[in-house]
């Protein structure tokens, strides 16, 4: 793990700063995708598509103060940015589809208050997340992004679609600028070498892949400023209780996500803590499931936290928490500046694919490491090890869940959900004769 | 570890900074440079795969234009045989093969002894398609073997009329090797179905139904509907016709033909999702419905295809 070169309370100067904040805007600039596709799956025009990118900007860009801050019972403090939340997508363009932008935005606010109640309830849950299980699910959040990071890594192609070697060329340069300085570059260089890596990647593009002034003639023709807001009409909600059930599931996942991120954002910036602080883990849900319904009051998809922003810092050792409050300042200010927007996502698909699986790497290693912090034995070995062959299972080899009875489909719908419950539940059966000794002992103890 | 950092500058960074300063020059010297010779986007169109068969029918028919059969030499790089698609070019007189770059043995032969499993003559279609005005790029769909493989797959090509500077006329052509489904499919064969309901072309209900014509492709298949829901040709079961698709729902619970019908009463077409079940799996496969509101014999219809959904490949 790099050594911490701007810690939690550090304030970096404003040049330092300002470049930092920038490389992790690049990576949530990802997230500002989704609301295009959403808008063009539903028909939607070309003025709503910025209006909502916009919108889920400064969303996430509130959403990424918010977690920054240390408020009584909301925030976790720590460098843990918001961003459009892919895990989202599909339910919100289906209720999209189903009754148009206010019940997408209803079912939005709905997800974001189940996501503060089960915040509420994860704060006395401590004792289920020893570091095996904790290490799992960091690990777990981070293999859970190699689907999305390895496809935009290819040039983000349709399944099915043809892959272009320039992709491959662009992504592969592009990711070993990123490495070779992270490991190899001294100051400034290896703090910044996931933006020199996108700024090669990107000149390479240039030179080799198929062009299309499409992407920045669009930057001609972007507003310069516009602020997203049309009217009060904008904040009307709607809600559907046929989509109660996905939206809550689909909660239920974002708050294990989240709750990974933080752990690992914890991990990273508090490597002496011997186990999970819960305190800044539970107000960091609570902020994250806020952001989720204030993004969808305004009119912008849901937000989540970014498992590729965390592993970022972890990569570059820049942990502030300062960052992501002038990250998030930064997102909210160029949320009103389309033409910024208009630039950043002109960037080659592989080269943002590059930065994925550059941030990714140590979200997946942080966990592996949480893993092993502690002596691993035979009942640690088994709960790792059988939670992550079921876990993994459900998304390698879905058919045979399909016939699971219908309650305990959710659980096995994706494998970060399902990898975290099993190793809940795995650690506490191989632990039950410890759990007992230590609750016997207790009673006698207080007998005494 | 840690600490605040004085914001001194390491030795190499006078060289990152230099190093980015001629990136940022080289890219905008590169972006001027490469601005006038961009290619089409085919913003319509979702598959990398038909965007270059596009541009490459695009290319090839400017080439021949200007250079005549000579310009076949240079349909043997790259740009217009490949693993994706390859090229070919037909007399529209005669339907005589003068190149194929994907079976080079169909040369000197004519086309329109060809016809594909379902009965379809690949020639006609061709012929047919490019005079559509709903169908820009002369889209064909037809099912076909690979030379020497045993069984046969869906293929789709885009076609251009060209005259060589002899003044033959002849149409080129790309193929591509692997079937995709583009929703701007389902949109020409409904818009062309709604034309020809319109026309009151005698036999035209039997055109939408017949299996080798251009409303019949990729396991899809264009329907009818009355005002009221009714089926003239279903969107499931052809030979299950006259049943309320209204009543029906879809694998995810919900009723997509409400859906489509009620934003129909907004507008004049309308795109809706619709749940298919993927075999041996809890989850959905999900297409999308184009429909639009056209008449027959007088009478108010909804036209209407249903294509797989094109999904990114890592939502597989």
């Amino acid at each position: 793990m790099s050594d911490l070169i701007y810690a939690q309370e550090d304030v970096p100067p404003p040049l330092q700063l300002g470049l930092l904040s920038i490389q992790q805007g690049v990576l949530l600039f990802l997230g500002t995708m989704l609301p295009i596709i959403l808008v063009a799956a539903i028909g939607g025009s070309q003025e709503m598509a910025v209006r909502m990118v916009s919108l889920t900007m400064i969303a996430s860009g509130i959403g990424t103060i918010l977690q920054a801050l240390r408020l009584r019972g909301f925030g976790s403090g720590y460098l843990c940015p918001n961003v459009g939340g892919p895990s989202y997508l599909t339910v919100s363009m289906n209720a999209a589809m189903l009754g148009g932008l206010p019940l997408m935005q209803g079912m939005v606010v709905f997800s974001g208050f189940v996501e503060m109640l089960l915040a509420r309830v994860v704060g006395r849950l401590r004792f289920l997340f020893p570091p095996v299980v904790v290490g799992l699910t960091v690990m777990m959040v981070g293999i859970s992004i190699i689907p999305v990071s390895f496809s935009n890594f290819l040039g983000s192609p349709m399944a099915g679609d043809a892959i272009l070697w320039q992709d491959i060329a662009v992504g592969s340069v592009a990711l070993l600028v990123m490495v070779g300085l992270n490991i190899w570059g001294k100051g400034n260089a290896k703090l910044y070498s996931l933006l020199v890596g996108v700024l090669v990647g990107w000149v390479l593009a240039l030179f080799i892949s198929p062009f299309s002034s499409e992407k920045y003639l669009a930057i001609a023709e972007a507003q310069l400023f516009s602020l997203p807001f049309i009217g009060f009409s904008q904040f009307r909600l709607a809600f559907d209780w046929s989509l109660a059930l996905p939206f809550f599931v689909i909660s239920i996942c974002g708050s294990l996500k989240t709750f990974g991120n933080l752990l690992a954002a914890q991990k990273i910036t508090r490597p002496d803590l011997e186990g999970p602080d819960m305190k800044p883990l539970v107000g960091g849900l609570t902020a994250d499931g806020f952001s989720t319904a204030l993004a969808g009051f305004i009119g912008g998809i849901a937000v989540d936290t970014s498992s590729s922003n965390v592993g970022l810092a972890a990569a570059t050792g820049a942990v502030s928490r300062w960052i992501g409050v002038a990250t998030g300042i930064l997102f909210m200010v160029l949320g009103c500046f389309p033409v910024v927007a208009a630039v950043i996502s002109s960037m080659p698909t592989a080269v943002m694919g590059a930065a994925m699986v550059f941030a990714v790497s140590f979200m997946i290693v942080t966990g592996v490491q949480e893993m092993l912090s502690e002596k691993m034995d035979q009942r640690k070995i088994f709960t790792a090890g059988l939670a992550m062959i079921f876990g993994l299972s459900s998304g390698l080899v879905p058919e045979p869940f399909a016939q699971l009875p219908e309650f305990l489909q959710p659980i096995f719908s994706n494998p970060l959900t399902s990898t975290t419950i099993l190793s809940i539940f795995f650690y506490h059966i191989f632990h039950a004769d410890i759990t007992y000794q230590q609750w016997k002992a207790g009673r006698e103890g207080a007998k005494d | 570890m840690g600490g605040k950092s004085t914001g001194k500058m390491f030795k190499g960074d006078t060289l990152l900074l230099g190093f980015v300063g001629v990136l940022v020059l080289a890219g905008g010297v590169r972006l001027a440079t490469l601005w006038d010779s961009s290619e089409q986007s085919y913003p319509e169109y979702n598959y990398r795969a038909t965007r270059r068969v596009l541009h490459a029918v695009e290319r090839a028919s400017q080439l021949l234009e200007e250079k005549g059969v000579e310009a076949f030499e240079a349909f043997e790089g790259s740009d217009f045989k490949n693993d994706d698609f390859y090229i070919y070019v037909y007399r529209y007189e005669d339907s005589g093969c003068l190149y194929h770059g994907g079976n080079p043995d169909l040369v000197g032969q004519a086309g329109a002894r060809f016809h594909d499993l379902q009965g379809r003559s690949v020639h006609e279609s061709v012929l047919e398609q490019l005079q559509n005005p709903n169908n820009p790029y002369g889209w064909v769909h037809y099912n076909w073997n690979r030379p020497g493989e045993i069984l046969a797959e869906w293929k789709s090509s885009c076609n251009r009329d060209v005259t060589l500077p002899d003044g033959t006329r002849l149409y080129v052509g790309g193929g591509l090797n692997w079937p995709v489904p583009e929703v701007e499919f389902a949109r020409i064969a409904v818009e062309s179905a709604a034309d020809l309901l319109e026309s009151g072309a005698p036999g035209a209900l039997e055109s939408l139904r017949s299996a080798s014509g251009p409303f019949n492709f990729m396991e899809s298949e264009v329907f009818l509907l009355e005002e009221d829901g009714m089926s003239i040709l279903d969107p499931a079961f052809r030979g299950l016709e006259s049943r309320n698709v209204l009543d029906y729902r879809d694998a995810s619970g919900r009723y997509p033909f409400r859906l489509l019908y009620q934003k129909l009463q907004a507008r004049e077409n309308a795109w809706v999702p619709l749940y298919g079940r993927v075999p041996q799996s809890m989850n959905l496969k999900e297409k999308y419905v184009y429909a639009r509101r056209a008449s027959m014999d007088g009478r108010p219809v909804v036209v209407g295809m249903a294509m797989n959904k094109p999904t990114q490949l890592w939502q597989k």
